[in-house]
């Protein structure tokens, strides 16, 4: 199989169904210049191809350095970004084009916890309100079944019903984790998206929170995608990675297969540049020269070439062939 | 931490119940005197008399009773001009903090403008073309205090809407109205609460100028700023007609200011760099 | 961490013994640093781990006598910087010694450099405070500095500002100021959180080498293990103010034996290998000014027994410099 742009849609040995699924995904915000009559000078292109699939009761995971597009991405699933070209389809349906009433299903399928459980949750709300908020707009029930889906769903995170009476800031960060987890669920949504869930939180606290996610996707039979830039985190939670680099996903494959046989040289520099879990691990010394280059004028070629230590002839020129090198696999690079 | 300011507060206190309860309290009909006892001293100086506490005016009006009058003029001056001034000024900063682009651009170069010029001047200006009366003076009034409303609520929904809660709310689905509503109206509450406390001294202060300037409420409504405009030719010989209102001008404000001071600490110490 | 012999034979540098800084709030006395002792060795690179609020920050604000008084004041405890005591000296006398002899590269480098002045002038500044060189040198100095850091071109980035960098060469610049009258004792605080990956490990690499190059000793203060197990020969893990463990990198990943040693180990997920299910640590970091009598990781430990509410347990030596204070060890 080969074709120029990454379709990071697994192939092997999976037969749950396709929740959500992107093609051709891009977005580029214009550069402006000038004071008065302001002209468009360039684009960044933040987000520049990237297809993905994420199946019932999975987690797909997107790892990349700040700057590679992995939220951006994230942020068009969540509808809070128009994407410039390729379409997000959900349960085979684009949603582009859907009715209101397909998008507003849409809404309540897909819901999401971000990284700063300090700015994630209104402080001028109690708990009740902001874990019902999702329901109250998309659900039509009543006072008491929102009360006793608030109580239920507060248990299910690991706090009590009693908490629903509080403000946010009478909680610790690993507790207001929590709360926005049960603000996810409360619309029982498909999919949630993930962008950097535990990295904020305190080190004895973050597995805690990890566990929870994993308990709560069994319960609930929730997809998630996770944005992160934490490998090890990633190979914890994740069945499948992708490994974006600006703009674009160079290597996907399942998790264990990808973390055990790095084929990217960019993958292979990011695992190398993590940090070990034991003093006696030795490391590869492939420690990457010079920065990631801006996006607004991406390399041309192969985009990782300037920096990639492995570079051949091609590499400046042409744009890299994706290569399937085990079930699932996909690579796009030269060397391949 | 500030220490509670209680002198002010007893002032304001003070000031808002003569305000409401002026009828009850004041002892004489503040527009009509007898000229038999005009410019009477206050009580405790040579001729005074307990019957007028703060002595008379030039036409014999009791000088008490037209400074609680008086307290309450200013007082429903203020709170109209402020309720009109803070809803022009709240919906418009909205609206350009949360749209931004043009709408943004226009009302603030609305803003802009109105600060650049002096309101007195626009004042008068106004007061001159379309006449006096309590209408016109309340949409002057507003007219000079809703550019900084417009202008802070702008600064607070720019920074609250960048908020991960703001956008989780997007996801939730919830429409722009709820969202303005319940999440972003709440957090500037604070703001207004405080640039209230601050604008009303200077509701005060300018009904007041506007007054004294003859363009404000129309005589006989006792109004501080014409009393001391009243008595500002007969200063060497009934010193107090000007003096009286101009101590409940200067202690209102006074207090308005220190009681707005201890409040912005209160709830917002970013608001410290504002002034 | 190959030269792990030699060092051990290198001269102690600095010597910290039972420091206490004690912080006077509204709620009573925060015991930020409750009694904590370690030395360090010319050459060696000692980690200090614990999660926000175990006072790993706070000792090495003590160490540089930058703790804010008031609140906080060093009650107790020596700091002794190649045998003369930080803790007694005038405010003066710790400023001729703060940044010539002992360094501090601080977390965030948005904010440790000032954005109005440019970074030739910055690194400048702190050369010309400790040494008494003519102008005309100064600026050969700084370019040496930059140089050093690896930052390219650095003839011309001297006259940029920070914000013309990017967050990796800032944090270079952060670390060329650090370095620039080369001290004796260099702490990092959390030195590269902000950063990605990549640079990280660049950054993490010229540490090396600079450390390499002039025998400094380094302490990195940091709530990640990995940093630990790349760069530190030795590892004090804090939790609530006190030195639950010490010893050498090894022993404390071999070996752990604090509870709370081997639950944070336990509970990071690892990059090498599948990890089925995370241990993970039940309830939060204790509340610095009411803590209970005794352990206070009691509440969160897996072998609690009576006696760990009872009292504080002493250090137990396990091997030649690793201990832990456990009552599980007695």
């Amino acid at each position: 199989m080969t074709t120029t742009t990454m379709d990071a849609r697994p192939t092997a040995d999976t037969t749950n169904e396709v929740l959500l699924e992107a093609e051709g995904l891009k977005k580029y915000f214009p550069v402006t210049k000038g004071l008065l009559i302001s002209k468009i000078t360039g684009h960044i292109k933040a987000v520049d191809g990237v297809s993905f699939q994420i199946r019932a009761g999975e987690t797909l995971g997107i790892v990349g350095e700040s700057g590679c597009g992995k939220s951006t991405t994230a942020k068009m699933l969540l509808q809070l970004e128009e994407p410039t070209e390729g379409t997000i389809r959900y349960q085979g349906k684009t949603i582009h084009n859907a009715t209101s009433e397909e998008r507003r299903a849409y809404r309540s399928s897909v819901q999401a916890v971000f990284q700063d459980p300090w700015s994630s949750l209104n402080p001028r709300m109690r708990v009740r309100d902001l874990i019902a908020e999702p329901m109250v707009i998309n659900l039509d029930l009543s006072r008491r079944e929102m009360q006793d889906r608030v109580a239920k769903l507060l248990e299910d995170v690991g706090l009590s019903s009693y908490h629903a009476n509080l403000y946010p800031h009478e909680f610790s960060g690993g507790q207001r984790q929590r709360l926005a987890i049960a603000r996810a669920l409360s619309v029982e949504p498909r999919v949630i998206v993930l962008d950097e869930p535990v990295s904020a939180l305190d080190v004895s606290i973050r597995a805690q929170i990890m566990n929870l996610l994993k308990d709560l996707q069994e319960e609930y039979n929730v997809s998630y995608l996770l944005i992160a830039h934490h490998l090890a985190t990633v190979r914890y939670m994740c069945d499948w990675v992708a490994v974006m680099y600006l703009g674009q996903i160079v290597e996907f494959g399942p998790t264990r297969e990808l973390f055990e046989n790095a084929s990217h040289p960019y993958t292979k520099a990011l695992m190398n540049a993590a940090l070990p879990s034991h003093p006696d691990i030795e490391q590869e010394e492939m420690i990457l020269t010079g920065e990631v280059p801006s996006p607004l004028n991406p390399p041309e070629g192969c985009r990782f070439h300037p920096r990639c230590p492995f570079v051949i002839d091609q590499c400046p020129t042409a744009i890299p062939q994706v290569t399937e090198l085990a079930p699932g696999h996909m690579v796009s690079c030269h060397l391949y | 931490m500030r220490r509670l300011p209680l002198i002010p507060m007893l002032i304001l206190a003070v000031f808002i119940a003569t305000g409401i309860f002026a009828p009850l309290i004041a002892p004489h009909d503040p527009e009509r005197g007898s000229l038999r006892e005009r410019n009477l001293p206050p009580a405790w100086e040579e001729g005074g008399t307990t019957k007028f506490l703060l002595g008379t005016d030039h036409l014999g009006r009791d000088m008490l009773s037209r400074v609680i009058f008086g307290a309450r003029i200013s007082l429903v001056v203020a709170a109209v001009t402020l309720v009109v001034g803070m809803g022009i000024g709240v919906a418009s900063g909205l609206a350009a903090g949360w749209y931004g682009g043009w709408i943004d651009e226009i009302l603030m170069r609305v803003v802009d403008i109105k600060l650049a010029i002096p309101t007195i001047l626009l004042a008068l200006v106004l007061v001159l073309a379309l006449g006096q009366s309590f209408m016109i003076i309340v949409a002057v009034l507003a007219i000079a205090v809703w550019p900084r409303f417009a202008r802070n609520v702008r600064g607070e929904v720019l920074q609250l809407k960048t908020m991960d809660f703001v956008a989780l709310a997007k996801v939730a689905g919830a429409s722009t109205p709820r969202i303005l509503f319940i999440h972003i109206f709440p957090g500037v509450i604070n703001t207004l609460i405080v640039l209230a406390t601050l604008e009303i001294g200077i509701v005060i202060l300018l009904e007041s100028t506007l007054s004294f300037l003859g363009a404000g409420v129309p005589p006989p409504t006792p109004a501080w700023g014409s009393m001391v405009s009243d008595g500002r030719d007969r200063l060497a010989v009934a010193w107090w007609i000007s003096t009286m209102p101009g101590l409940a001008i200067m202690l209102t404000v006074l207090s308005m200011n220190l009681f707005g001071d201890w409040l912005r600490d209160r709830l917002d110490p970013r608001l410290r760099q504002l002034g | 961490m190959s030269t792990n012999s030699t060092i051990k034979d290198n001269p102690v540098v600095l010597q910290v013994e039972g420091l206490k800084t004690y912080f006077e709030t509204r709620w009573g006395t925060v015991k930020a640093v409750d009694g904590v002792s370690f030395d360090l060795r010319k050459g060696e690179t000692l980690g200090i781990v614990g999660e926000s609020g175990s006072g790993k920050s706070v000792t090495m604000l003590s160490v540089m006598r930058l703790i804010p008084s008031p609140p906080g004041q060093i009650v107790e405890g020596r700091v002794l910087l190649e045998g003369q005591d930080l803790v007694d000296l005038s405010e003066k006398e710790m400023g001729a010694i703060r940044g010539s002899q002992i360094a501090l590269i601080i977390q965030d480098p948005m904010t440790s450099l000032n954005p109005v002045f440019s970074i030739g002038n910055q690194v400048g500044e702190a050369i010309k405070i400790h040494q008494d060189i003519p102008k005309r040198t100064v600026l050969q100095q700084v370019l040496d500095v930059l140089r050093k850091v690896n930052i390219p071109a650095a003839d011309t980035r001297v006259r940029d500002y920070p914000h013309q960098m990017s967050g990796g060469m800032r944090q270079r610049v952060v670390g060329a100021i650090g370095i620039s009258c080369e001290p004796m004792v260099l702490i990092a605080d959390e030195p590269t959180t902000s950063l990605d990956v990549t640079i990280q490990a660049q950054y993490l690499k010229l540490l090396k080498e600079l450390q390499e190059a002039s025998d400094i000793a380094l302490i990195f203060i940091t709530h990640d293990f990995g940093i630990v197990a790349k760069m530190c020969d030795r590892v004090a893990v804090m939790y609530a103010g006190k030195i639950v463990e010490m010893g050498d990198v090894r022993d404390i990943f071999n070996n752990p034996s604090h509870p709370y040693t081997e639950a944070l180990l336990s509970s990071v997920p690892k990059l090498e290998e599948d990890v089925d299910r995370l241990y993970s640590i039940e309830g939060q970091p204790p509340t610095l000014h009411d803590l209970p009598p005794g352990c206070p990781f009691a509440p969160r430990c897996q072998y609690v027994r009576d006696k760990c509410s009872q009292s504080y347990p002493p250090q137990f030596n396990l091997t030649d410099g690793h201990y832990a204070a456990c009552w599980r060890l007695e």
